[in-house]
């Protein structure tokens, strides 16, 4: 039996726990399953609609091809942020019960040397975009383990000089004063943690604090990872995957954040985060394949752009 | 057979491009789905505007 420990309540005993975890893993996979199925094939249609459209040497009908173009892209991106929605749900259910506040969670991809966010539970303010180095959760990942990154105290990770993030203003959070456990049992709002952060453009233009809750605490980074020593050379050239240099390709990360310290319970956080993280990637995978790898997106590509130039 | 890496002027090769990670290809995730996620996410932002006044 599984010993994860899911935080639903106190009261509830180990074989509740475990049995109400075998059964979010059975949703989990269950609704994957059918997305997955459905995800792949109708993409594959609408791609084959589209190279069909591209087929012969005589002049294009480019509107046609603009529309189906669309189709494709558009079915592939509200789907996949339908599914990260759904996946997002499954995660809240894993984490209910453990505080009062829910934790953040949101799928985050590299482009051209940043690190760009996708799709969010929910959003509070504008999300920027950052270099993968200003931020060592995802510099760890990217540029040494491959693995997961975990942070249980962001404050006393930049105190000892173990945690840089490009929201956090390191100076201010030398003269930060940690909550004592009074507070923190209280709930007391940590406003001088928000004014550690960098000041967010409000509604009216006017430059605030952060909202509390996204002046996080905890961090959980799950890469979306292949391992590339298992997959097929065939596999490998068509993704363009170097696997003499890379153990490893990753697809994009699964982020959960806390406002609350040592809010991640590192083993089961773990685990449960990477078969969330194994499905999610499924999707972007296919994704990928029928744009970012599809040689006949490519030449729509190159062909729309030639009626713009 | 993939033939991309032959097309020498489509905007679409910088999609691949690779960080020079020292173990790990962290695969770059081409515009389209990029920009489709900013006008979500725009448009989230802009729906909970009146919440927030």
């Amino acid at each position: 039996m599984f010993d994860l420990n899911l935080d639903l309540s106190p009261n509830i005993s180990l074989k509740q726990k475990n049995c109400r975890l075998v059964d979010l893993i059975s949703k989990v996979v269950c609704f994957n399953q059918g997305k997955l199925a459905e995800y792949g094939y109708l993409a594959g249609e609408k791609h084959k609609a589209l190279k069909d459209a591209m087929r012969g040497t005589g002049e294009k009908n480019k509107s046609d091809i603009k529309t189906l173009r669309d189709e494709l892209t558009n079915y592939l991106n509200l789907e996949l942020k339908n599914a990260s929605d759904e996946n997002f749900k499954f995660l809240k259910q894993y984490f209910e019960g453990r505080s009062e506040l829910e934790p953040r969670i949101c799928i985050k991809v590299h482009n051209e040397g940043k690190i760009v966010p996708l799709f969010r539970d929910r959003r509070s303010i504008d999300d920027e975009s950052y270099p993968i180095e200003a931020n060592t959760g995802f510099s760890e990942i990217a540029n040494k383990t491959g693995y997961q990154f975990l942070c249980n105290n962001i404050p006393a990770a930049i105190k000892n000089n173990s945690y840089v993030n490009a929201r956090i203003n390191s100076d201010r959070v030398t003269h930060y004063k940690e909550q004592n456990i009074f507070e923190r049992l209280r709930k007391v709002d940590d406003t001088d943690w928000a004014k550690c952060w960098n000041e967010v453009e409000g509604v009216a233009g006017e430059r605030n604090y952060p909202p509390l809750e996204t002046c996080y605490k905890s961090t959980l980074i799950i890469p979306m990872t292949l391992l590339n020593n298992t997959l097929s050379g065939e596999f490998i050239q068509r993704f363009e995957i170097e696997e003499k240099v890379s153990p490893r390709s990753i697809y994009g990360f699964l982020c959960f954040d806390h406002q609350e310290i040592n809010y991640f319970n590192k083993k089961p956080d773990i685990t449960i985060g990477y078969i969330l993280a194994d499905m999610l990637s499924l999707y972007l995978i296919n994704s990928l394949t029928y744009v970012d790898y599809s040689t006949t997106f490519s030449a729509v590509e190159e062909l729309l752009a030639q009626g713009s130039e | 057979m993939h033939t991309k890496k032959n097309q020498s002027n489509y905007s679409g090769q910088k999609y691949h491009s690779r960080d020079a990670t020292q173990n790990n290809h962290v695969v770059s995730v081409g515009h389209t789905l990029i920009d489709f996620a900013r006008t979500n996410a725009r448009a989230e932002l802009k729906q909970q505007e009146p919440k927030k006044r």
